[in-house]
């Protein structure tokens, strides 16, 4: 188990290097430039154009800024915004907290309410009951966000005066996050639901289950002993997989929110190819992607022992 | 009767509907979000774009859009909204006044990577200032005075001024100020310095081979003279600009990069409380120790971050804010149209504008009858009034409005299909038209179908209808992305006066500058004339000196089409004393702006 976790370990340099050099290269090669963005109407202005094309170094080549930058990147410093007035771990560091609660929260409320609502519509396979979680899960996940976000701040704010308008950041405990992560939560929460669903509906279907029931077991019991165990494994890899998503920040219910977290840096910094900013939170989520897919193999190792012999 | 499980999910959806219906319905319903109150039933027009996705792929994308005939009552062209009537002032303990800006704020006044920083006005001092009238004012400096040839301003500094942490305004402060927000290697980017390229010394200064600007002076304790390489009459104004204001030396020179997170401010106001990474607040409270100029009567101001226009709308509506900075042009032409809010509504046409240029050097826009037949073939009233919904008025000038020699007639080119046919026949590109294109990059960067390419569209139909030219439509997140293929002949962009004066004009449209550089206009007699009548001391000569260069510039067709940028903000009734001046949203009137009683 350790060789194969230094062996995944040793893997992550390499990719962060290819993904850092794909997200360089389309940043120096691509349309649009930070200097030109930071001029706004006067970038025509070229004194002016090279004078801070200088200043921030990006009148060298491209392989120098490039190793220039891993160089630096490896010891923490990922540069300063061209256009936000501070270093980029400095942005990026509360921006990740902020994300990671949001996340985190969101995670909980996804594995309570879809494993839950998923394990019912099972148990009521066939049902008004599980018609009408399976619909209300594809109605949610069908309306885009941007959509569905405003509309119910309206209705919750304008509306019904049930609260303030959850603009900005607070705290995970503060009124202003009940929205946002009911929106991370719901949309999410399909694939949560449908992938609990199938599995429990496929479990209580198998011969042990049906042992079981024939041993004279109640209902209770083989769903808690032998159903949840095993229909559980597929589950926990999908929301070990969402779990990099929803860590990473959504940028569309950040901006809407005006959630100072890593999804809205991230958006602001590809409108403004503010690219010191760009490639350090690519980076970061990049890591953040291959060590939640770390977690979730090795979890999935220790639930499910075949795993662990096939390796 | 059916089963409950087979109507359940019906139900279900139909309650998500209803609740998405409601949240949209009256009697909140935010003015963007309302039917407008057409007189006349909708038309659907059905046309065909075509948008150029990527440098060579063209793709064509046909879509059909809803043109509404405009409300009863009609738009107007924008006229200014008049002042409030005076109020009852509130105590003091309630005037609080808030409000959302949509981006990154922090108080540093030399900066220009602060987008939304024109509100630093409010915290520090220039040498001079604005008025909300767009007059000149006195601030750090009591009075100037220039020499007889105009080339030497002399200003001589008042002698009480502190900062808010009860420290002494010295020269030494003002030469530093200056110096940092005109050398874009050093803690500013310096990118609005247009005004100041004419100070002696100051090429030499960003080239590297002077240290010093020489032509800024400080000859003793309170007086500092500016020598310039040529007379300009409008010198004093350009130092009210927003970004050439005064800052502690101390301050920022201990502070490091971020000296702003503890500033040390010069303006009317201080800052209380200033927030900035996980949230973007500040507060704003009066510097006991200012003197330059009224006391402010807000107690508190109150700045916070929020970027998407909707939820500023909800804050708005919510009372959550006084007043909506940069509110939606849908939401503005809502309240024009009668609606919710158009007893909230702030706003005037302002000194800048947003318009179409031709690139002179691209064909077939090289010859100057196909300019003048394109410009003849615009109907730019009409567009104000339908696609921008009254929001943008065509401007008549290419002077800042509000600033002196304005024209009170309409100096652009008429709108003539007629002529514009004739001229299109006797120009050297009659029967054998290349291709045009035309750019367009929203003011966002991102490219969506905003409002330019709205107006892009309608003017391709124009030049279809008129002319018989078919012109391609090609977007671009930024304007400047045009300069790394050199496709498109016409392209959208926009100016916002740096002085309020006719004399902004030598900066955008003087050989190799601003507008000029891009359109590669060029014009020796033009550049005669506008660098003659920023010397010219005899204020009449003066304007009808501007008057020509004016009416040659649209003669030569440096614009295909353009219109005054209108400051549009809401407030609530209860904010008196506030108005939209020529520049800078509502922040010059923030001396007199008060909280009322109800």
């Amino acid at each position: 188990m350790i060789r194969y976790l230094a062996v995944r370990l040793i893997y992550f340099i390499p990719m962060l290097v290819l993904v850092s050099f794909f997200t360089f290269a389309m940043g120096y090669y691509g349309p649009g430039d930070p200097v030109r963005v930071l001029m706004k109407e006067n970038w025509n202005d070229e004194e002016t154009y090279q004078l801070l094309r200088k200043k921030y170094g990006f009148d060298r080549p491209f392989l120098v800024q490039y190793a220039d930058y891993m160089a630096k990147a490896a010891q923490g410093d990922f540069g300063r915004s061209v256009l936000r007035a501070m270093p980029v771990r400095d942005l990026m560091i509360p921006a990740l907290g902020v994300t990671a609660q949001l996340g985190l929260a969101a995670l909980v409320c996804l594995s309570v309410v879809g494993v839950g609502l998923g394990v019912l519509a099972a148990m009521r396979q066939n049902t008004w009951i599980d018609h009408t979680i399976v619909t209300t899960v594809i109605v949610l996940q069908s309306i885009p966000v941007f959509v569905l976000a405003p509309i119910l701040m309206m209705l919750l704010v304008l509306h019904l005066r049930l609260m303030p308008t959850p603009a900005g950041w607070d705290g995970i405990f503060s009124t202003k996050a009940i929205l946002p992560v009911f929106l991370l939560t719901a949309l999410s929460l399909l694939i949560v639901v449908r992938q609990t669903r199938e599995s429990v509906i496929e479990a209580r279907s198998s011969d042990y289950v049906r042992t079981a029931r024939a041993k004279g077991l109640s209902e209770r019991a083989i769903l808690l002993r032998h159903v949840l165990k095993n229909a559980m494994t597929p589950v926990l890899t999908t929301i070990g997989l969402l779990s990099s998503w929803l860590l990473t920040g959504s940028l569309f219910i950040e901006s809407i929110f005006s959630i100072p977290g890593f999804g809205s840096l991230y958006f602001g910094a590809l409108k403004t190819r503010d690219y010191p900013v760009l490639i350090g939170t690519t980076l970061v989520v990049s890591l953040i992607v291959m060590l939640t897919n770390l977690v979730v193999d090795i979890c999935y190792g220790l639930l499910d022992p075949r795993a662990r012999v096939e390796r | 009767m059916r089963p409950l499980h087979r109507t359940l999910p019906a139900v279900t959806l139909l309650v998500l509907a209803s609740l998405l219906a409601a949240s949209c319905g009256a009697p909140q319903t935010p003015p963007s979000a309302q039917a407008p109150q057409a007189s006349q039933a909708p038309q659907t027009v059905r046309e065909t774009v075509i948008v150029e996705q990527t440098v060579r792929e063209t793709v064509v994308v046909e879509q059909q859009v809803v043109v509404t005939p405009t409300s009863a009552p009609a738009p107007q062209a924008v006229t200014d909204i008049p002042p409030r009537p005076d109020g009852t002032p509130a105590p003091p303990e309630k005037q609080v006044f808030r409000f959302d800006l949509p981006s990154d704020f922090w108080p540093d006044p030399i900066s220009l990577g602060n987008w939304y920083g024109e509100w630093n006005v409010l915290t520090s001092a220039g040498l001079t200032t604005e008025g909300p009238d767009g007059q000149i004012q006195p601030e750090l400096a009591e009075r100037w005075e220039s020499s007889a040839d105009g080339r030497t301003w002399t200003f001589f500094l008042k002698q009480d001024a502190k900062f808010s942490d009860g420290s002494p305004i010295t020269m030494d402060d003002v030469t530093f100020s200056l110096i940092s927000f005109l050398d874009p290697r050093g803690i500013s980017e310096g990118l609005y310095r247009a005004p100041f390229q004419d100070i002696e010394g100051y090429q030499a200064f960003i080239d590297g081979t002077a240290t010093e600007i020489s032509g800024i002076k400080a000859v003793d304790a309170s007086t500092l003279t500016f020598t310039l390489t040529r007379p300009i009459v409008y010198f004093p104004k350009a130092l009210g600009f927003w970004t050439a204001r005064i800052v502690s030396k101390k301050n920022v020179t201990e502070g490091g990069q971020e000296w702003w997170r503890t500033p040390v401010t010069s303006g009317m106001y201080k800052v209380g409380t200033f927030e900035y990474g996980q949230r973007n607040y500040l507060e704003l409270v009066p510097n006991e120790y200012y003197t330059l100029g009224p006391k402010p009567k807000l107690q508190k101001i109150i700045i916070e971050r929020v970027t998407d226009p909707s939820t500023r709308l909800t804050r708005y509506l919510n009372n959550e804010t006084d007043a909506l900075y940069y509110p939606e042009p849908a939401d503005v032409a809502a309240a024009l149209r009668g609606g919710e809010l158009k007893d909230d509504l702030l706003g005037n046409v302002i000194g800048g504008y947003f318009f179409f240029y031709f690139r002179h050097d691209r064909p077939p826009f090289d010859d100057p009858k196909v300019r003048q037949a394109f410009i003849m073939a615009t109907d730019q009233d009409r567009l104000a009034r339908t696609v921008l919904e009254g929001t943008l008025v065509k401007a008549p000038s290419l002077m800042p409005r509000g600033a002196e020699c304005y024209p009170t007639s309409d100096n652009s080119v008429p709108f003539d299909p007629a002529r514009a046919r004739e001229l299109l026949a006797e120009s050297t590109y009659a029967g054998q038209m290349p291709l045009v294109r035309i750019q367009v990059s929203e003011v966002s960067g991102i490219p969506v179908v905003g409002r330019w390419t709205r107006v892009a569209t309608a003017m391709a139909d124009m030049w279809q209808e008129n002319l018989g030219i078919s012109v391609q439509l090609q977007t671009k997140e930024f304007e400047f992305e045009d300069s790394q293929d050199g496709a498109a002949q016409i392209f959208r962009s926009s100016r916002s006066p740096l002085v309020l004066d006719p004399g902004v004009m030598t900066l955008q449209f003087d050989n190799g500058k601003g507008i000029a550089d891009q359109a590669k206009y060029v014009n020796p007699d033009v550049q005669q004339m506008l660098v003659a009548a920023d010397g010219e001391q005899d204020a009449t000569k003066r304007c009808e000196m501007y008057q020509q260069a004016d009416k040659t510039l649209f003669e030569d067709g440096i614009v295909a089409g353009t219109w005054g940028i209108s400051n549009w903000a809401f407030a609530k009734p209860y904010v008196r004393g506030i108005s939209t001046a020529n520049r800078w949203q509502f922040y010059l009137s923030m001396p007199q702006t008060y909280i009322a009683e109800p």
